[in-house]
């Protein structure tokens, strides 16, 4: 049957476009850490802010607990939950963990302050989670995730990734990055936080 | 003395030499393979937008949508680059009928259920503006692939061998 070397031929080719997505792959250039894990600091946490009433507090463990007690309560079987602007405001200016899942483009023209960037499609992904953890990040600690909006699922996806990688307390800015700058709260551009 | 060339399929059977008149044969794959070439362009140099078209069909797992972003992008520029050198073809031919069909099975499923998302075929764009809109576009998307699933299957039954007769009394 002459099918048969048709199939071979469509095995022959799938198997040169796997061979050349995998070297892609490998050789795609990359931000080997998402803007400032792991490279002048090798504290993430660093990176976040400390709201003037929070300047007298003293140790991690002291704003672990003050973030966690101003962080909606989640229900633990729950691996997210969704918050809105004054409650993200809120854990910001106490010096909660900020992500960006929109792509590294979005963030460089503007993010909000302090908030680190992982983009969550491509190989990024992975290596960000993998900074964060290696750069002191606990399991336990606040971590809030936004992107674009209400239709944007980045967060969302990043979110479940964290949450597959051991992060407990995971919230998801609903309004995203569009509200945050409407309000007039605290963004920057650039790579700096 | 002048000759008709003969089209002779898979089996070595002679086929409709008007259907299979070997240069409309020649353009309608050389065609083919320029529009998956163009289609992959963009996402080859963009895979991760490619990924995020993926991951709005909701239908694929988290899991695969990376590597389906790196794949199927050099997938269908090999698919193209088969189908104009005419090196491979037939095999390339089978791939496009199935990437068609898998791609309009995708957009099928998410049209019944009244989700509006962008294909990704061709560009990893900004959605639509309307859901309106993005249910239109959708439909146009199916019918088009439509139209390239003919193509392929055209180049699937092209023949191989084209063979000048000796009996013509041309």
């Amino acid at each position: 049957m002459k099918w048969k070397r048709v199939f071979a031929e469509a095995l022959a080719l799938v198997v040169l476009a796997g061979a050349l997505a995998l070297a892609a792959g490998l050789l795609e250039p990359g931000a080997k850490n998402p803007a400032g894990l792991g490279s002048s600091s090798s504290d993430a946490r660093n990176l976040a802010p400390s709201a003037g009433s929070l300047k007298a507090a003293s140790g991690q463990d002291e704003r672990k607990k003050l973030l966690l007690s101003l962080a909606p309560s989640k229900d633990p079987s729950l691996l997210y939950l969704e918050i809105q602007g004054d409650v993200a405001f809120r854990l910001h200016q106490a010096g909660a963990l900020f992500i960006d899942a929109r792509r590294r483009e979005s963030y460089l023209e503007s993010h909000i302050s302090y908030a680190l960037n992982i983009p969550v499609w491509g190989s990024k992904a992975e290596e960000g989670i993998r900074a964060l953890q290696s750069g002191g990040v606990s399991f336990d600690d606040v971590i809030v995730v936004y992107c674009s909006g209400a239709d944007c699922s980045d967060s969302l996806a990043l979110s479940e990734k964290l949450a597959m990688s051991g992060y407990l307390n995971l919230y998801i800015y609903e309004m995203g990055f569009p509200e945050w700058e409407a309000n007039g709260w605290p963004i920057t551009s650039g790579e700096s936080p | 003395m002048g000759s008709e060339w003969l089209a002779y399929n898979l089996r070595g059977k002679p086929v409709n030499p008007f259907i299979h008149n070997r240069y409309l044969c020649i353009a309608i794959r050389t065609l083919l393979g320029a529009i998956f070439l163009y289609a992959s362009w963009s996402k080859i140099f963009d895979p991760s937008a490619f990924a995020q078209a993926l991951w709005n069909y909701k239908l694929f797992p988290m899991a695969v949508i990376s590597p389906l972003s790196y794949f199927v992008p050099w997938l269908e520029a090999v698919i193209g680059l088969a189908l104009i050198s005419g090196i491979g073809r037939k095999g390339a031919a089978l791939l496009a009928s199935a990437l068609l069909v898998t791609f309009m099975l995708a957009i099928s499923i998410d049209l019944a259920r009244g989700i509006s998302i962008s294909c990704g075929c061709f560009s990893s764009a900004a959605a639509p503006q309307s859901h309106e809109q993005g249910i239109w576009l959708m439909k146009v998307d199916l019918l088009r692939d439509l139209g390239f699933l003919v193509l392929a299957a055209h180049v699937l039954r092209a023949p191989v061998t084209w063979r000048p007769s000796s009996n013509s009394n041309l």
